[in-house]
């Protein structure tokens, strides 16, 4: 993932707003993408991206740039999610989700699996299956986030593909 | 090598991990004899493949709604009621701003220079959250403004295809505010009676003067000006100044919904912003056509191009376009008006020229008018029986008059305070012997209960009606309410440094019983857990919303809850977006029509009742009736429902 210009960050670190909305509009669509995995609830999602971003800009001030700003980012945003959840139980399944379009009946049968498989990780594991996977963050940068050890990204990635890797034999088994 | 370390070191360099050379050879060698270490790698790269390239789902547009959360955080943490009490201050005549030095540095009196020496501002991208902030942070600094623009309008008549006006704005601080319309067409005959108007605010007090409106064909001298002046409620009206966005356009800019940021410009050779809105959101930069005359008319979803001078952010031209919504030709045929098309301006009003100095303070004087009866504070307890309550940390904000509204009418407070500070101004009205049965003051029944911050609680409600924010203090010894065009944040702020605790209204305030059923105001979540249908509220509200208030209806004979009612409003401004009103209650099927122009429409698979003149929309879902009142458009309010309709939740067994 970019990182925003040294300059708008430095701007917004002072508190300019157009640059904070610099920021709000580059990152806006990552941040809710993971809000929505995480919560898996769109309106949850947006809750959680809306205050992610109030955050930010409360303590962009404090903001040292000793991590990515993204990685610091999606900390706030995942910190925003727990604390939502703990108020609020989303449902557990999405109620919202919409069917999505497939190119062939094979690939919807292959995601509707794995949509199933990843329903059946903990929350650690999918969690960092899905920074990593979905949204392309290095293991330093989902490190960074989860406020965890590179090794520990490295191991619950293994476990994550192993038992998805499972869960997809066991469905092909089956059919 | 056993498969669970070789399957680590495959999944750490499907994530572009390198393993160390010999360790990567080894895995390998590995694999070409391991069928499950392969299955696992194929599995695993299918599993990416498949995440990564499935269809993104929608990503909503939420820029604006954080951008506008963000400016009001600002917004609220500049609170300038901090630490000072009240001290003199010099006279505003000393405090020529920088914004009219710079005026004066870079314009010539009676005429627009071209060119100056502000700087283009940075080509960078502005919010319109911003433009808010600047706004509102400027109207403090603010004393003095005279300015006269131009009015050219389109359309009056085919007799009359256009007209041009002229409009001399002049303001300065504490409050004054004086609106004159000078009408230079020439007219086809005698029978047209000039627009020429003249608005003054002085304080509390207002003027008004200038020909009513006056049909065409009447003969010739049927319709003479006529002269109208306003005296009463002079003492202590409570309407916003009318011409006040004139000079800085804080009633349209009390938030940035609705608002959107075109770009830098220049006009007239000076730096601008350009924001485009709706006539409606636009429509305090409009005084004149409330203060008489003939003018116009206006759809609400015309079109407003606006610029804003990029330093002092005053109004430096703007022009109004016919709406290409379809819905505006049959508005078009009612009013007799041509096809009028997007393309071609209907109204513009353009800045042309500044005063070279502030103006003098006889401008402001009210015809005819006797001064209100301004006294000192101590001077209060023998006048009226008490010393009016005053905030103890009023920040800049200076007491500019103190004056006992004449007449004995109940509702008029007893004491109005005026404290101001440039443009930024907050009334303070008190009624201690206040005998009424509601709020004092004029806050509604559906005002926000909100809490401040030293203790107690106030009711508040947005600006809108030509009338600024309001906050109502109801205390064991006074009853209070306020005025101002501070932001919500700051006006609640200086309320908390009242020395008094405010009360919960009491019970018989907040009840009306009439027709066998009983209607209490209660806070939101009361009305929730109430409520005869198990709902929840959507977590998603439209951008600068709030839910403010609701209702619970009883039975009167047996106390039964029958209906709940939640009202959702704009945090700052109604000019924003009017009040959303949901109202709930068992029903299986729809009231019988009450109105003969009303359609079925869908929603989502759901068929719903909308009746256009109420801007209503009823559906019935799941035993519950629904019905959300909001704007007479369709489209707008399809939006809204679709966000209200899955307030139903499942009935617990």
């Amino acid at each position: 993932m970019q990182e925003p210009d040294p300059r708008t960050l430095a701007r917004a670190r002072l508190g300019d707003l157009p640059a904070f909305e610099e920021l709000v509009r580059a990152y806006q669509a990552e941040v809710y993408r993971f809000a929505r995995h995480l919560t898996r609830d769109r309106t949850a999602a947006e809750d959680v991206t809306q205050e992610a971003f109030l955050r930010a800009f409360r303590f962009i001030g404090g903001y040292r740039g000793e991590t990515r700003f993204s990685s610091w980012l999606f900390r706030i945003a995942r910190n925003c999610a727990i604390d939502a959840s703990r108020k609020q139980h989303y449902p557990v399944v999405d109620q919202d989700a919409r069917p999505e379009r497939a190119s062939s009946v094979a690939d919807a049968v292959v995601r509707s699996e794995i949509d199933a498989a990843l329903g059946t990780l903990g929350a650690e594991h999918r969690e960092t299956f899905l920074l990593v996977e979905v949204l392309g963050l290095s293991h330093q940068e989902v490190a960074d986030i989860q406020n965890v050890r590179v090794g520990t990204v490295k191991s619950r990635m293994f476990r994550a593909r192993q038992a998805l890797c499972r869960a997809l034999e066991d469905e092909e088994a089956a059919r | 090598m056993n498969c669970d370390r070789a399957q680590f070191v495959l999944s750490d360099r499907l994530d572009g991990e390198r393993a160390a050379d010999r360790v990567g050879a080894t895995v390998d060698e590995h694999i070409t004899t391991c069928m499950r270490c392969r299955a696992f790698e194929a599995n695993a790269l299918r599993l990416r493949t498949s995440l990564r390239v499935r269809p993104a789902e929608p990503v909503p547009d939420l820029v604006g709604t954080i951008m506008a959360r963000v400016a009001s955080e600002s917004l609220g943490e500049r609170t300038p009621m901090l630490p000072t009490t009240m001290h003199p201050r010099p006279s505003t005549r000393r405090r020529l701003t920088p914004l009219i030095a710079a005026m004066l540095a870079g314009l010539m009196a009676g005429s627009v220079m071209v060119g100056g020496p502000w700087q283009r501002p940075s080509t960078r991208p502005i919010a319109a959250a911003t433009v808010v902030m600047d706004v509102q942070r400027a109207a403090p600094s603010l004393d003095a403004f005279a300015a006269t623009f131009a009015i050219t309008e389109h359309g009056l008549s085919p007799d009359v295809p256009e007209r041009r006006l002229r409009m001399d704005v002049a303001f300065l601080a504490p409050l004054r505010f004086r609106l004159d319309v000078h009408d230079e067409t020439t007219y086809p005959s005698a029978r047209w009676t000039p627009t020429n108007l003249t608005f003054i605010a002085a304080g509390s007090s207002t003027y008004r003067s200038g020909a009513t409106g006056c049909p065409a064909d009447l003969p010739a001298g049927g319709c003479p000006p006529t002269r109208t002046t306003i005296t009463k409620r002079s003492a202590y009206s409570l309407q916003a100044p009318a011409p006040a966005d004139l000079v800085l356009p804080l009633t349209t800019f009390s938030s940035a919904d609705g608002i959107q940021v075109v770009g830098a410009d220049r006009v007239a050779g000076r730096d601008a912003i350009r924001v485009r809105l709706t006539f409606a959101r636009a429509h305090a930069l409009f005084p004149f056509l409330e203060l008489g005359g003939t003018w116009r008319p206006f759809f609400s979803d015309d079109r407003v191009d606006l610029w804003l001078d990029a330093s002092g952010w005053f109004p430096l031209r703007y022009t109004v376009y016919p709406s290409t919504d379809p819905s505006r030709q049959p508005w078009e045929l009612r009013f007799g008006l041509p096809r009028e098309p997007s393309t071609r301006p209907i109204f513009d009003v353009r800045l042309t020229s500044v005063e070279r100095d502030a103006p003098d303070a006889a401008t402001f004087d009210v015809p005819g008018w006797t001064r209100a009866d301004t006294v000192p504070l101590e001077a209060f307890p023998r006048r009226v029986g008490f010393l009016p309550v005053t905030p103890t940390a009023p920040g800049d904000l200076m007491l500019s008059s103190a004056v006992v509204p004449p007449g004995t009418d109940p509702d008029t407070p007893r004491s109005v305070l005026l404290y101001t500070d440039g443009m930024a101004y907050v009334r303070i009205g008190e009624r201690p012997d206040w005998s009424g049965t509601t709020l004092f003051g004029p806050v509604g029944q559906a005002a926000q209960q909100v809490s401040l911050a030293t203790g107690g609680v106030a009711y508040y409600e947005p600006a809108g009606d030509g009338i600024g924010r309001r906050l109502a203090i109801h205390a064991s010894n006074t009853n209070v309410f306020l005025e101002s065009n501070l932001p919500r944040a700051q006006l609640l702020a200086l309320a908390s440094t009242l020395p008094i605790r405010g009360e919960t209204r009491p019970d018989a305030w907040r009840t009306l019983t009439g027709s066998g059923i009983s209607v209490e105001q209660v806070i939101p979540q009361d009305a929730l857990s109430r409520s005869p249908i198990p709902m929840e509220l959507p977590r998603a509200l439209p951008s600068g919303y709030v839910m403010a208030s609701a209702e619970v209806e009883s039975d009167v004979a047996d106390g039964d809850v029958v209906g709940v009612t939640f009202v959702f409003r704009q945090r700052e401004s109604d000019a924003a977006g009017g009040p959303i009103v949901l109202h709930v209650r068992a029903g299986q099927m729809l009231p019988p029509a009450s109105s003969a122009h009303q359609s079925l429409v869908d929603l989502g698979g759901t068929r719903v009742r909308w009746t256009p003149a109420r801007g209503q929309l009823e559906w019935i879902t799941d035993g519950a009736y629904i019905s959300l009142e909001g704007t007479s458009d369709l489209a707008s309010m399809l939006d809204l429902a679709s966000r209200f309709h899955p307030v139903v939740a499942e009935a617990v067994p």
